[in-house]
């Protein structure tokens, strides 16, 4: 069989000579099956998912992001949220045991200003102009991050986070996701991520994120304006799509998901001048590049990475339906 | 695309990401790179009609999973442009090459190992770095272009093994500018031999050449610390002066000596007290011992070297002697305020104000220069001593200027580093001479290439940008013509030990943070520093 992905233009996939005979499972193939079970999408609202992220950057404040939940023990978020903020330093970090827990404190949310930090219409370069910003720094002990289901102002649940995985991204510019296993597992219902290439633009989506005032998720209609694989285009940075609503502050990491029900995106941040900017969009990182790190996350998480079921009958049939928590 | 052509091609993947053609021994056929790309048997690439293991190229290497973007050298193990432990968190690449349809080999690799990300000297070696990439990159045999990456880790020792794991091992680095402390150095390149071997380049010296290194993987722009320990005497002896003149009644002074927990610094600190405590005693009582209060800082406790500063400080010394660079305050655990400012805050509440002689490493103390720029009093009763060649001003005007415009929210006391700036430019140059009579594999390589371009019978380029800088670099790399790299302190010209060292100097900050060059010692280091009629507003009260 000859069968492969060539890319013949920005966004359009195109197949080559498939022919099927003789086809078996390759051995490793096998184990990325076995860790991959397929999910049925349902309401993103009131599901659960979305949940807030927090690291504690002792004396220097709190980092803050929005981020959803895979299974109970798999959450993904942006990882500027995982890291120390571009302002502060390791040194910084002196403990304060007189520190409110949260009221008071210093917020450092994951939103990027691609305008000052980004060489947007140039390639998505990291535009660097003495303060650091553009650069992600070291990241956090992944003991110092809370995931936290909020619900109404009350949290619900939370647990800690034993295992931090990053993109190694060379900047805040894009692939901007990073998955945590959690220490304990959360009250979450499967959410099924889509590991194929089948996003394009005029596809609807909700964006799913915590509002600013950080006691309810919000979830918000959207359309996909453009999509980029390998390659940065005017607007949008590589592996990312580019949404036709602008986000504001909180709302990094959370969850862009398809019509279907996957989540498809993790949300970067906004390009407009202000939160609701109309002009403004919201760069998102997809997920489907990222497959194997998130199969990664999920091994060692101990569960099965819940994916997209095939959208024709029979193709998926080798991969199991996930089991509900 | 409608929804029903998306899931063909869906189903189509899925299909194909699951299947792979078995011919028989399960050989993997293919016509092209392509064809390996979406089985998932580890990283595959098409030779001679098969899918083998490694890598065809970076892009290749993003699409399989884009956390390992690097593809070193074709038939490669994929790699990470960061380090998960942060210690390598800066890459840059301004041509796109880690998803480029090109192998890392093709590039000009710069590897970086610097006190912190957020440095002045990263900002140094950034603005050499953008500014070789503007063309495009640096030209090949065939005058082609090769773009060039820059990779930042952190000179710490305690991450020095997974950095050059990282630079050396992973993705294939073999020249690298390092601005470390000597003991970093030291296991730096230990490590690098064992991992492919790559230069190593310090910007401001190191005492591991002192030590009579003979190693053809470590050059240095600077000078050794060391360097400067005769010409110690001498300036002493001027500060004792100014000292005394300051006391309204003559009596002995007390002289307090600060020492870093590094290794180039109690080199330097022990090799001065050897000559105080001689000069104290053989000649006119220049320093009795028990006026001589030595402070050797502890590496790892901030609450225990306050307490040490502030036993020090109760003796409100005359005059004290500082070993201790700025590097020292990148030092795991060390708040970031220098040593020098906290032993000011304590002698401003208890009333009085020392003279300062600082070691060459201060040179570059980002908490130095902010004092100075903050505090006049501090500008004129401190001063530096150093050996390393002095900048030529016009030269290090011009990039200062490009500094400020490039970086303008960059903070108090960060400022150009030459030495970094000019040794992005000789690796990078060196690298691009190297690779053009092929790959670049071995120190040798790299060491070939930096005599093409420091070559003393070549044309002179300056570092920079410009015609007679970058563009004409471009245009004799092209050429396969060697030439003689200027620097901002003028030509390399290496010693016979590959360092640089010059006369003894003592400088001092004026109000803008500049550094000044006020005295310069003559060929006899036991002869006394002379202020010249220079207009530098500062260390006029140490050399009067």
């Amino acid at each position: 069989m000859i069968c492969f992905l060539r890319v013949c233009s920005q966004n359009v996939l195109c197949f080559s000579g498939l022919a099927l005979f003789g086809c078996v499972p390759t051995e490793s193939e096998a184990v990325e099956e076995a860790s991959m079970c397929t999910a049925q999408p349902s309401a993103l609202d009131g599901s659960g998912s979305i949940v807030l992220v927090r690291g504690d950057l002792e004396g220097a404040g709190l980092t803050l992001c929005s981020g959803v939940l895979v299974s109970p023990r798999l959450a993904l978020t942006h990882q500027s949220c995982l890291v120390l903020p571009s302002e502060v330093d390791a040194a910084d970090l002196v403990v304060d045991d007189e520190r409110p827990s949260f009221d008071g404190r210093e917020l450092h949310s994951g939103d990027v200003d691609y305008a000052s930090t980004c060489r947007v219409d140039a390639g998505w370069d990291p535009l660097e102009s003495g303060d650091f910003a553009a650069w992600l720094g070291q990241p956090l002990d992944p003991a110092t991050v809370t995931v936290s289901v909020v619900r109404d102002g009350a949290e619900l649940a939370s647990t800690t986070v034993q295992q931090i995985l990053l993109p190694h991204a060379a900047s805040r510019c894009w692939d901007i996701l990073a998955a945590m296993v959690l220490e304990d597992e959360l009250p979450a219902v499967l959410r099924p991520v889509r590991v194929m290439e089948v996003t394009a633009p005029g596809d609807a989506v909700t964006i799913g994120a915590f509002s600013v005032s950080l006691t309810e998720p919000q979830f918000r209609d959207a359309v996909v304006e453009a999509v980029t694989l390998d390659t940065a285009a005017a607007g949008t940075p590589p592996r990312s799509l580019e949404l036709s609503r602008q986000v504001c502050f909180s709302e990094p990491g959370g969850a862009v998901v398809s019509d279907s029900g996957a989540i498809i995106g993790l949300i970067g941040y906004g390009t407009g001048a202000f939160c609701g900017d109309p002009e403004g969009r919201t760069i998102a990182t997809r997920l489907a590049p990222f497959r194997r790190m998130l199969l990664d996350a999920a091994r060692e998480a101990g569960d099965r990475l819940p994916v997209e079921a095939a959208q024709i009958s029979g193709v998926g049939g080798a991969i199991p339906a996930c089991v509900e928590p | 695309m409608t929804k029903a052509a998306r899931a063909i091609i869906s189903g189509a993947c899925l299909v194909s990401w699951r299947c792979a053609f078995l011919s028989d021994f399960d050989v993997r056929q293919c016509h092209s790179d392509e064809e390996c790309v979406l089985r998932d048997e580890g990283v595959q690439h098409c030779e001679l009609a098969r899918c083998v293991a490694g890598c065809a190229s970076n892009r290749h290497c993003a699409r399989v999973d884009p956390r390992l973007p690097i593809c070193p050298t074709r038939g490669g193990e994929c790699a990470a442009l960061t380090t998960d432990d942060g210690s390598c968190s800066v890459v840059y690449d301004p041509a796109n090459v880690a998803n480029a349809e090109v192998t890392a080999d093709a590039a000009i690799l710069v590897g970086a190992l610097l006190p912190s990300a957020k440095s002045s000297g990263w900002l140094s070696a950034l603005m050499a770095a953008e500014e070789l990439a503007s063309r495009g990159g640096l030209p090949d045999a065939s005058g082609l272009p090769r773009p060039l990456m820059t990779f930042m880790c952190e000179a710490a020792t305690a991450s020095m093994q997974t950095a050059i794991e990282h630079l050396v091992g992973n993705v294939g680095v073999r020249a690298i500018v390092a601005d470390a402390d000597d003991r970093a150095l030291a296991l730096g390149l230990n490590l690098a031999q064992s991992r492919g071997s790559a230069l190593f380049l310090t910007p401001h010296g190191s005492d591991l050449f002192s030590q009579g290194s003979s190693d053809d993987a470590l050059w240095s722009l600077g000078a050794p610390g060391l360097a400067v320990k005769d010409a110690y005497r001498a300036l002493v002896q001027d500060a004792v002066l100014s000292a005394r003149q300051r006391l309204a009644q003559p009596q002995l002074l007390e002289v307090g000596m600060i020492v870093a927990p590094a290794r180039e610094d109690i080199l330097l600190a022990d090799a001065v007290s050897a000559e105080l405590e001689v000069e104290g005693a053989g000649r006119d009582a220049l320093l009795l011992e028990d006026r001589l209060k030595r402070v050797d800082l502890v590496d790892d406790s901030p609450s225990q070297r306050a307490l040490q500063l502030a036993e020090l400080a109760q003796r409100a010394p005359d005059l004290v002697l500082v070993f201790a660079g700025g590097r020292f305050d990148d030092i795991e655990g060390q708040p970031r305020a220098g040593v020098v400012s906290e032993l000011e805050q304590m002698g401003a509440s208890l009333g009085w104000q020392p003279l300062y002689l600082l070691g060459p490493r201060s040179v570059r103390d980002a908490a130095l220069v902010r004092l100075a720029i903050a505090d006049a009093s501090f500008r004129s009763r401190a001063v530096v001593l150093s050996a390393e060649r002095r900048p030529e001003p016009e030269r290090l005007s011009t990039l200062t200027q490009s500094f400020r415009a490039n970086f303008p929210r960059a903070g108090d006391g960060m400022g150009l580093d030459e030495g970094v700036y000019d040794a992005v430019y000789y690796l990078a140059y060196a690298l691009a001479a190297a690779s053009q009579h092929g790959p670049v594999v071995t120190v040798d390589d790299v060491r070939r290439g930096l005599d093409v371009v420091t070559d003393p019978s070549g044309e002179r380029v300056d570092v920079g940008a410009g015609a007679g800088g970058l563009e004409r670099a471009l245009q004799l790399l092209a050429d396969q013509v060697a030439f003689d790299t200027h620097g901002s302190s003028g030509p390399a010209r290496f010693d016979s030990g590959h360092s640089r060292a010059d006369l003894p100097s003592v400088s001092c900050w004026d109000g803008s943070g500049a550094l000044r060059t006020i005295a310069t010692q003559s060929a006899d280091t036991s002869a006394a520093f002379t202020r010249g009629q220079l207009p530098h507003p500062c260390g006029e009260e140490v050399l009067r």
